[in-house]
């Protein structure tokens, strides 16, 4: 499936998993913000000391804690990235920041709206 | 069931809580692979639910090092992944992984495999308890056979077993010590050459055949050399072993040692033998003895010359005769005589023919005497006659039969003649033994001063003594 074709957050798998407790929903949501953040950070750090290994590390958890939250874009684009830099290394690093920044900050638009429209 | 999240991502381990306790099981959380193996030692997980990439320890190492642990109950270990190359799977499956599970986790596949995770726990738990109680019992076996080996080796009686093919499999201190030979020096020899010499091989082929055959010996004795020659003797008995089925697997074989009591009975019947030699020596000894002693009681009781009875016989014969008389009321005489002139006979002639005369005198009253009268010799040429049963006339008449052979007796150098004094006891009152010989000497002295060749009764020299004194 091309990442253009994905939806940024598919809902329904927290709904699925706390059996529609919102409370829960937005307990996950607010650890996700924090811990995608921080990994994100730590992922511009690893860049910066040439760290391949701590990145790869970090692209696999962010892959794990978005797909677990049903942010399928994310979670799509760090599977790709994790892929890329375990074969080859940190050499596109900086493009696959910007990627992933700029998919981080869609999807935190996306939340926010719906929390206003909740 | 208690369960461990390996979660580096917290995100993942939120969500993964949630649903597992949804589950109603008791769930911790350890954000690293190193938190998690600290968390499981100190107190064991049925579940490891791990992802698989995680700094530091990984879910791999995580589960090696929970399959390290050898105490304790079994832990169901299940990875999550996105992996699914093949190798990486067979690494995990080597590494001791039970399960995987895809992330993001499916809820329904989660349970599911829970439930199987709980389904081999409880086989785990049910072969724990089975192992635990095959190790006790392998221990009571252990145990048994420990004593029962102990107690095997332990009999005083020499016992031995052999396979059926007839190979000696036990053998005890006390055969050891029976035969002179070290276990090891036996095991798995055929019992044959042990139990019997060279020469006794068919019985001893016999016996174990018999005893493989399921015979029970009893007490069939041998002699057997042992290697330094020295012989033992043995008593052979029997039983088959059997396994659970019935089938004879072997034989057991005591072999009591009856050496020490075989070299008694020996000893005693040499013993025997000894002694029974020496008492028929002594059986011998003791004839000759008797016989000896009736000839030196023969010697003490008679006179040498004439063979008649000596002087202290006569004597000695005086008393119970005496004692006898009185009890018996009987009367009893006693008469002296001497050889006239024997002393100018011995002169004349000489010593031996005073001996010839002697010999050839006492032949004479023997032969004319009662078989109950005692005659002795008093010494000299004095001998005396007892009379027993015998009164004063009847006294009198013996000797002057006596005095008339000897004066009649044709002698071979000159006639021959004898004075005889002679006593009877009459009022049984006993006098002593010095007295009635005295008044019988007196009466002899009397018919030697009457001119010898006579008879004279002590009773007349009384008479005539009294008639003396009346005139």
């Amino acid at each position: 499936m091309m990442l253009s074709e994905m939806s940024i957050f598919d809902e329904s798998k927290l709904r699925e998993i706390s059996g529609g407790d919102r409370s829960f929903i937005v307990l996950v949501l607010d650890e996700f913000t924090r811990s995608g953040h921080e990994c994100l950070e730590r992922l511009r750090e690893a860049a910066e000391h040439g760290d391949s290994e701590g990145a790869h590390q970090l692209l696999h958890t962010l892959k794990g804690s978005a797909r677990t939250v049903g942010a399928e874009e994310m979670g799509e684009l760090a599977g790709r990235w994790e892929t890329r830099v375990q074969q080859e290394g940190l050499g596109s690093i900086a493009t696959c920041l910007q990627e992933l920044e700029q998919a981080w900050h869609r999807l935190m638009i996306h939340l926010d709206e719906q929390r206003e429209a909740a | 069931m208690r369960i461990l999240i390996a979660e580096d991502d917290p995100v993942s381990a939120l969500v993964l809580r949630r649903v597992l306790e949804d589950l109603l099981h008791d769930v911790d959380h350890a954000a690293s692979g190193h938190e998690a193996w600290k968390l499981a030692q100190t107190s064991p997980y049925d579940v490891i639910v791990s992802d698989w990439m995680m700094p530091g320890v990984d879910g791999l190492e995580l589960c090696r090092l929970t399959r390290s642990r050898l105490e304790g109950a079994y832990t169901y270990f299940i990875l999550l992944s996105s992996k699914s190359e093949r190798e990486a799977r067979i690494e995990a499956v080597a590494a001791g992984v039970d399960d995987f599970l895809a992330k993001p986790v499916d809820t329904a596949e989660l349970e599911a495999r829970l439930t199987t995770a709980r389904r081999i726990l409880n086989m785990q738990d049910e072969l724990r308890t089975r192992s635990a109680k095959l190790s006790q019992t392998t221990g009571y076996l252990e145990t048994a056979n420990r004593r029962f080996s102990d107690l095997f080796m332990g009999l005083p009686v020499p016992s031995i077993t052999f396979d059926t093919e007839g190979r000696i499999a036990e053998w005890n201190r006390a055969a050891q010590s029976l035969f002179d030979l070290d276990a090891d020096e036996v095991w798995q020899r055929q019992a044959v050459e042990v139990f019997a010499d060279p020469d006794d091989l068919e019985w001893a082929e016999s016996l174990v055949q018999r005893s493989i055959g399921g015979q029970c010996i009893e007490n069939e004795e041998r002699t057997v050399h042992r290697p330094d020659g020295s012989p033992r003797y043995v008593l052979y008995s029997t039983f088959p072993l059997k396994n659970n089925a019935g089938r004879i697997i072997g034989v057991v074989c005591t072999c009591s040692d009856l050496t020490a009591q075989r070299n008694l009975e020996k000893q005693l019947a040499e013993q025997l033998r000894v002694a029974n030699n020496l008492n028929e020596a002594l059986e011998a000894g003791k004839e000759e003895l008797a016989l000896a002693n009736a000839r030196l009681a023969e010697l003490a009781t008679t006179d040498g010359l004439t063979g008649l009875k000596n002087h202290r016989t006569f004597i000695e014969a005086l008393e119970p005769s005496l004692a006898y008389a009185k009890r018996h009321r009987e009367p009893l005489s006693l008469v002296l005589c001497d050889i006239d002139h024997f002393k100018h006979f011995n002169d004349a002639f000489g010593h031996p023919a005073g001996d010839a005369l002697l010999r050839e005198f006492a032949a004479l009253l023997s032969c004319h005497s009662r078989t109950e009268d005692l005659v002795a010799r008093c010494g000299g040429e004095e001998f005396a006659i007892l009379l027993r049963n015998c009164g004063r006339e009847n006294a009198i008449g013996v000797a002057e039969k006596l005095r008339a052979v000897i004066a009649d007796h044709e002698w071979d150098l000159r006639k021959i003649t004898a004075s005889f004094g002679v006593q009877t006891l009459v009022d049984f009152e006993v006098p002593s033994i010095e007295a009635i010989v005295e008044s019988a000497d007196r009466a002899l002295y009397a018919s030697k001063q009457a001119g010898r060749n006579r008879v004279t009764h002590a009773a007349d020299l009384h008479s005539v003594e009294a008639g003396k004194k009346a005139a």
